[in-house]
């Protein structure tokens, strides 16, 4: 099934502050929801094995993310491949920058999301509420860490 | 101790229960061997793609994981691919490419239950996603991906199967006054029998003997196929043993050999081990063999009073990735030319075309004889809704159209001799039983004041005991069933039936048949069926066929004893044969009752003093071979009230009168009724596997699939009439089924009732209150 997520949010950071943090996976890391493992590659992208609930099903997803298209300190383009628990996940997000008022920086994201397998399947009816609660939470974590 | 032989028409308490209800029964999964092994499977997460690389490292790592086992090492064995029933073929393990969501990609072979789990989490596969065809007509359209690339045939349709006189039926609609057509969905589901599928491979390299435990309704056919499909690896059919313990539950579902069968086995034969393959819950609902889906559209001629003259139907059905159904070889779309159903058309056509999609394979027989709930579910449908357009009573419709009473054995215009029937007898008890006018003077009152009141009838008729050796066979075994019966010499008997019970009761009925045809107490009686070591040869319990063929055979074998026993008794008499009488459970001499020999007396005798020129003991085997098919049929009447704000439908009441021919024991026949009118509430009301645009599955858990429970399930009514079969020895049909098939369109027929006045024509089951109640809204009945 496919699902797509869109948002936008004011960061109180300069914008090179927040691109840095963006394009760093361990810097990133620290926001994605209970990262088991995190194995920087080669340049630009990255291993990640999470722990992932919806709904009864749990467990470790693994994922192959791969940072495209940057273009510093304006757009990035994160796409990721990945699954367990009888699930493929593919992800494509694009990232984009812009300077805000007093030394703030606006955050124009947007995700394609095609979940297949498992969780696609017993996990349809609350797979967006989950995905948007934990996006949200993402996104605070973000917003916390850069404007500490 | 009853030591009484009861015989036919006893509620003798089943014998099985002793064991299930103190939890003593033996299903496949407590069955555990010294040294055994656990088989688990990799699932694919997609429902269409190429297989780029399978990655086993991470998993043979964990101490415990033996082994992973691919497409590519079973191909080096030519075990990769298994034939169908349906002259089609089914991957065991996919090659290069995957068809459906949670098809089998790999398995995982390790030393515990768990340890194998994580070897299945453990194993990586990059796959490249295919475009997915989930809708069988798209899957017809030109430029739609050709999913079975295997094939010579380019093309997503399988096959084309029609019957009947097609210029007649398209000459009796062109001259017809009245015409009705509708486009009738017939849902995917599935059995969800409480014991999933399973099994034990037993290979022993020295005797080069393989023993399988499994969960089948057909272990005999099964160890055939066993025979043909790996003879060349060594396995002969003499060495093949098949044990089918007790089942809990079959439906239908466990009559086809899925691939964990198959790698249970190769990774027995790999290893020298046992090993044990055990379904989980969701692989069983999304990976094995679905029911149904059948796109239906029918159309019906009548005359201006009602009278049906012609019957036209064309179906699309969706077969999923393989034909891998579990019908006749002949019958592609099983029995479903027994669409004319109760009625008495004078023409009819019928035609079914099988198509290919990205979901798993079927199209089984679920608790009805090949297609035939299908086929009951449609013309019950189109004969409310003519009526209905007729403005008349769907009651008197029915009466008015039924074949009467005197034209049996009728032959139906698509090609079936009905043996025997009394549909107008049956539909009236229920009529009775329910009180159907008053139900119809208080529905037109509640409409007055906007209450939802409806009342559905099914009249409807089966087609059982498959059956007759020159139409029916499945890969060319004649369906036959066989009892073997043997006398031992203290009067006491082993009898075993090519058959499988899964919770029929058959240690009960079949008892009762031999306690009926040779006065030994059922008490005295021990069936057994399951095992091809000891069982003779038959096709199998499915099909509502045990009771017409197999309990045939049971009576044909016990006939055969008495032949005996008399010319024993004759001897021990020292009478002539002529001049003996039989009385259940002795002869005697004709004239003189306390002359007479009891048949344990005889039994004895047979192997202490047979006379001379006769071969000593007292057995006998029959195969037997059923000259026609048998057609139980019945009406129900289901009354609903549907809430105006909800849309939810609440069925106040349901009577069945159910004609089975001569009943072995009303109290199990009563509880299949019960049983079966419950797995027809579940897909009128509740069950329904659908899946998305993408091939991921709705529908894959008990989370989501609603399985209806003690808290659904309405009060059922039951009551009978009997109208023997004419060609069964007892006189008996079947029952096991009927009731699946018969109360869905009772049930839409009385939810459609209660809608009609608002312009509601037909609504697909399962008729959740979510479909009734956007209707209300549509109608302005509900905000």
């Amino acid at each position: 099934m496919a699902l797509h997520f869109q948002g936008s949010l004011m960061i109180r950071a300069p914008r090179d502050k927040v691109w840095a943090f963006l394009v760093d996976p361990q810097a990133v890391s620290k926001c994605l929801p209970d990262v088991q493992r995190l194995e920087v590659q080669e340049e630009g992208t990255f291993k990640a094995v999470v722990r992932v609930g919806v709904g009864f099903i749990r467990g470790d997803f693994a994922f192959d993310v791969a940072m495209t298209d940057l273009q510093a300190p304006t757009h990035a383009v994160l796409t990721g491949r990945g699954g367990g628990l009888g699930t493929a996940v593919d992800v494509r997000s694009a990232l984009d920058l812009a300077d805000g008022e007093g030394g703030t920086t606006r955050l124009d994201w947007k995700a394609d999301v095609v979940v297949s397998g498992t969780i696609a399947s017993v996990g349809a009816r609350v797979l967006s509420s989950t995905v948007e609660k934990k996006t949200g939470e993402l996104f605070e974590c973000l917003k916390a860490q850069l404007e500490g | 101790m009853a030591t009484q032989a009861h015989g036919m028409g006893h509620a003798v308490k089943r014998k099985e229960d002793a064991r299930f209800i103190r939890g003593k029964g033996t299903y496949i999964d407590d069955i555990k061997l010294p040294g055994m092994l656990y088989l688990d499977i990799v699932r694919s997460p997609y429902a269409h793609a190429r297989i780029k690389a399978i990655h086993s490292e991470k998993a043979v790592a964990i101490p415990g994981v033996l082994a992973v086992i691919t497409g590519k090492d079973l191909d080096k064995y030519g075990l990769a691919w298994m034939p169908t029933l349906m002259s089609d073929r089914q991957m065991v393990l996919p090659i290069d490419t995957v068809l459906y969501q949670s098809q089998e990609v790999a398995a995982v072979l390790a030393t515990e239950r768990y340890i194998a789990a994580d070897g299945v989490a453990a194993v990586e596969v990059e796959y490249e996603p295919l475009p997915v065809v989930v809708d069988p007509r798209k899957a017809l359209e030109p430029g739609a991906p050709i999913l079975r690339q295997d094939r010579e045939h380019k093309s997503n349709h399988i096959w084309h199967w029609e019957v009947g006189d097609k210029a007649a039926a398209d000459t009796a609609f062109r001259e017809a006054a009245v015409k009705v057509k509708q486009d009738i969905y017939i849902p995917r589901i599935h059995v969800s029998s409480i014991e999933t599928c399973g099994c034990i491979a037993r290979w022993e390299p020295v005797e080069g003997k393989l023993t399988l435990w499994m969960t089948t309704q057909a272990p005999h056919a099964i160890r055939t196929v066993v025979a043909l499909v790996a003879g060349h690896l060594g396995l002969a059919e003499h060495k093949i043993r098949v044990i089918a313990p007790d089942i809990g539950g079959g439906f239908g579902g466990k009559v086809p050999v899925y691939p964990g069968y198959v790698l249970a086995v190769a990774a027995s034969v790999l290893t020298g081990k046992p090993v044990k393959w055990i379904e989980d819950r969701m692989e069983n609902m999304q990976a094995d063999s679905f029911a149904r889906d059948y796109h239906i559209t029918a159309e019906l001629a009548a005359q201006k009073d009602g009278t049906l003259t012609a019957l036209r139907v064309k179906t699309i059905a969706d077969h999923g990735a393989f034909d891998a159904a579990a019908n006749p070889s002949k019958f592609p779309a099983g029995l479903f030319s027994i669409c004319t159903g109760s009625y008495d058309f004078k023409s009819a056509f019928a035609e079914v075309d099988g198509v290919y999609t990205n979901k798993p394979p079927g199209g089984i027989a679920y608790r009805c004889s090949f297609r035939v709930t299908e086929a009951s579910y449609m013309i019950e449908r189109m004969a409310d809704i003519v009526a209905h357009e007729l403005g008349m009573d769907p009651a008197e419709f029915r009466l008015k159209n039924f074949i009467p009473p005197e034209a049996f054995p009728y032959q139906s215009p698509l090609g079936w001799t009905y043996d025997s029937g009394n549909y107008q007898a049956a539909l009236r008890k229920a009529m009775e039983k329910i009180g159907y006018a008053d139900l119809r003077r208080e529905q037109a009152e509640k409409r007055k004041r906007g209450e939802l009141m409806g009342i559905g009838i099914s009249s409807f008729t089966e087609i059982v005991g498959a059956g007759p050796s020159h139409t029916f066979d499945i890969l060319g075994l004649k369906m036959f069933d066989s009892a073997e019966i043997r006398i031992h010499p203290t009067g006491k008997v082993v009898a075993r039936f090519g058959t499988k019970s899964q919770g029929q009761g058959h240690e009960t009925t079949y008892a009762q048949i031999i306690a009926h045809e040779l006065g030994i107490p059922e008490d005295d009686i021990v069936v057994e069926e399951g095992d091809t070591d000891t069982a003779p040869y038959g096709l199998g319990t499915y099909a509502s066929r045990s009771t017409p063929v197999a309990g045939a055979a049971g009576a044909m074998a016990a006939r055969k004893i008495r032949d005996k026993a008399r010319k024993i008794a004759a001897h021990l008499l020292e009478a002539h044969e002529d001049d003996l009488a039989w009385e259940r459970g002795k002869f005697y001499v004709k004239g003189s009752p306390d002359r007479a020999k009891t048949i344990q007396e005889i039994a004895f005798a047979a192997y202490t003093n047979h006379p001379q020129g006769l071969e000593a003991g007292l057995e006998a085997v029959s195969y037997y071979d059923p000259p026609n098919l048998t057609f139980p049929f019945g009406s129900y009447i289901c009354v609903v009230d549907i809430d105006n704000g909800t849309g939810e439908v609440k069925i106040r009441r349901f009577v069945a009168v159910d004609d089975c021919g001569n009943i072995i024991n009303p109290m199990i026949v009563e509880g299949q009724i019960h049983g079966g009118l419950t797995m027809g509430l579940a897909p009128a009301l509740y069950e329904e596997i659908t899946y998305d645009e993408d091939g991921n599955i709705r529908g894959g858990s008990f989370m989501d699939y609603l399985l209806p429970t003690a808290v659904e399930t309405p009060r059922w009514e039951t009551d009978k009439t009997t109208t023997p079969s004419p060609h069964h020895p007892l006189g008996a049909k079947g029952v096991g089924e009927s009731a699946t098939v018969g109360a869905p369109a009772a049930i839409a027929n009385a939810v459609i009732d209660a809608l009609w006045h608002l312009g509601v024509r037909h609504l697909d089951i399962p008729i959740t209150p979510w479909k009734v109640w956007k209707v209300l809204r549509e109608r302005g009945v509900t905000e």
